[in-house]
């Protein structure tokens, strides 16, 4: 295996340690990337690395479909402030209350709407979590499920269409991303009612972690429930459609449904009664702050993976895993083993930019259906949100708990949550048919 | 305030300015999207600007937002180690990386994007994207822009990390 090297390989290779160390002493992802690609890429073309990383810039700032980012960040940052999610989250406990843990089932329901009709997590969970929390430790729910649920939850945004992981994830490894998008549906809907049943199972085993809640304190009547569940529910429904409709219809590109989205938002805040200027400057500075975080970091990233394909990277590290003499499913396994592993210690746009322009290629020339494979990769991301000690589920968590809940909770919390993401993954490789049906008969695709 | 100081304060008030500024130009880059669809759907008659448009005001906004965001701190780092440092270990690793990563790199994208914008206003380069073929070089001079921003606000954090290591204290 070491035969297969020359000395110029081993330099390629060694790329990947100088990121992770400049990255992991805690200078910023972006530049960090940005730095060793201008080093790594002088030392392997001189001078004209230069014009080989201006072009990425260029490249990255005329992204059409890029566009979609910041418009899917606005349209989070504006539902929040909507303040839908309190009438939603009434509304769902009016419904599933009574029920053994229905408290976390209906914040998993509340969590997957959510998650359908913004493209972000993060504030989102923050949102849910405050909503949440306070009614289920009132209830003596079990301290690790209030948290898992949250966590998991929250990260569903990932997954579920839209996403802005979908989004940038398209373009970094060659592939439509409103194909993705379509793809994305089942694995995301299935991976909560993966949540919502083990939920009812734990709490039918163990009343205690989840008790229902008595008729009186649910005993809306059936009238006033259906009107609170409309004007609660059809409002995001309508976005849904505003933007997952549009695209699966073909009536739009994802940046225009973005679009669509953002204006739909504004307009529901709007309607709520809770837009003002401050309001509306708060989304917009928002949406500058993490859009530029996104795009900087995948500057950094397109010039790294440049640098390193350029450098012949992708060429070495296939002849690496030839040698290894690997089955193609044992190659599926390690990718995904080493985003999993990845995902402790990295965030999700690292992981996605480091790993995805290697390994899609790789997998597609295995013979498998790189979509198929990317919605394997899209799942471990969402993962990556939920394991620690880099788990920004967590991260978020840790903001806004009362401090009766301990982090010991949280850890203890999301690995049920792990392994029903292992489980979905394993799920949805028997079954390819579950991401792919949908674009298949959305837009003939094959 | 010593006088450094005070330079850095006007370099952040022009990070935060921009940063305010740009941030509004989400707002037509929405209306050019819905104008689009709706000019396509019920007029049948799409636009020819709307795909241009949309992908220079989205580059508009995160290129001359990134030095705001520097400023607010919001380019992610995984501070899992660099939360252990002591400030002044910190302050190192700062130091340290805008010299050998940060500046060199943003020179290098300064003077790149600015021969590339130069480049697109003597040759007069318009756009291949679609029918409309808007020139390009404003759009490539406002990449120069961003780095230069970039640059400045980068400036300022490199001094206050170089204050944290020499004295320990924070500004």
């Amino acid at each position: 295996m070491i035969e297969a090297l020359t000395n110029s390989d081993y330099f390629v290779l060694l790329m990947f340690p100088g990121v992770l160390l400049s990255i992991f002493l805690g200078f910023p992802v972006a530049f960090s990337l940005m730095g060793m690609s201008l080093i790594f890429g002088y030392v392997g073309f001189g001078d004209s690395v230069s014009y080989m990383l201006i072009r990425r810039v260029w490249d990255v700032a005329n992204n059409y479909i890029l566009a979609a980012v910041p418009l899917f960040v606005f349209m989070g940052s504006m539902l929040e402030a909507s303040g839908i999610a309190s009438r939603l989250y009434e509304a769902m406990i009016q419904w599933t209350g009574r029920l053994r843990g229905g408290m976390a089932i209906g914040t998993v329901i509340m969590c997957t709407i959510f998650a359908a009709a913004t493209g972000i997590i993060g504030a989102s969970e923050v949102v849910i979590g405050l909503l949440a929390i306070p009614p289920m430790l009132a209830r003596k729910y079990n301290k690790g499920l209030i948290c898992g649920t949250i966590c998991a939850g929250g990260s569903l945004g990932t997954i579920i269409p839209p996403s802005v992981v979908i989004v940038v994830y398209g373009p970094a490894a060659g592939l439509s991303v409103g194909r993705l998008l379509m793809a994305a549906v089942f694995p995301g809907l299935l991976l909560s009612s993966l949540y919502i049943a083990y939920i009812l199972i734990r709490c039918l085993l163990r009343p205690q972690d989840g008790p229902g809640l008595p008729a009186e304190e649910v005993g809306m009547p059936l009238k006033e429930k259906l009107a609170l569940t409309a004007t609660s529910l059809l409002p995001p429904l309508f976005l849904i459609f505003a933007v997952m409709g549009t695209i699966l219809l073909g009536w739009a590109a994802p940046t225009e449904a973005a679009a669509l989205g953002a204006f739909g938002a504004t307009i529901l805040t709007t309607l709520y009664g809770k837009m003002s200027w401050q309001t509306f400057k708060d989304a917009c500075i928002n949406t500058l702050r993490i859009s530029a975080m996104i795009m900087l970091v995948l500057t950094g990233g397109t010039m790294y993976t440049g640098v390193f394909l350029g450098m012949g990277g992708g060429e070495v590290t296939e002849r690496l895993l030839m040698a290894l003499n690997l089955s193609p499913w044992t190659m599926v396994f390690l990718f995904l083993l080493v985003a999993f592993i990845a995902g402790f210690l990295l965030d999700w746009i690292s992981v996605l930019l480091i790993f995805v322009p290697i390994f899609v290629p790789l997998v597609s020339k295995m013979g498998f259906d790189p979509i198929w494979f990317s919605i394997l990769f899209l799942v471990v991301i969402q993962t990556s949100y939920l394991t620690p000690p880099m788990a920004p589920a967590i991260f978020y968590l840790k903001g806004i708990v009362p401090p009766e809940i301990k982090v010991t909770d949280m850890f203890t919390g999301v690995v049920p949550y792990i392994a029903l993401q292992l489980i979905g993954i394993s799920i949805i490789m028997l079954f390819p048919k579950i991401a792919l049906w949908l674009p298949e008969v959305m837009i003939g695709f094959k | 305030m010593s006088r450094a100081e005070k330079v850095f304060r006007i370099i952040d008030s022009i990070s935060n300015f921009t940063g305010n500024v740009v941030s509004l130009i989400a707002i037509p880059m929405i209306f050019a999207l819905i104008f689009e669809v709706f000019a396509r759907y019920i007029f049948h008659r799409p636009t020819i600007w709307s795909y241009d448009i949309t992908y220079m005001i989205y580059g508009t906004h995160y290129l001359l937002g990134a030095a705001y965001t520097l400023y607010v701190k919001g380019h992610i780092r995984i501070d899992l180690i660099y939360m252990k440092f002591p400030p002044r270990g910190r302050a190192l690793v700062d130091v340290l990386g805008y010299l050998i990563i940060f500046f060199p790199v943003v020179i290098i994208l300064i003077f790149g994007s600015y021969d590339l914008a130069k480049e697109a206003y003597e040759i007069k380069e318009v756009s291949q994207f679609s029918p409309w073929q808007p020139i390009l070089w404003p759009f490539k001079g406002v990449i120069c822009i961003g780095f230069v921003l970039l640059l400045v606000q980068g400036i300022a954090e490199f001094g206050r990390s170089l204050t944290t290591l020499f004295t320990g204290k924070q500004p």
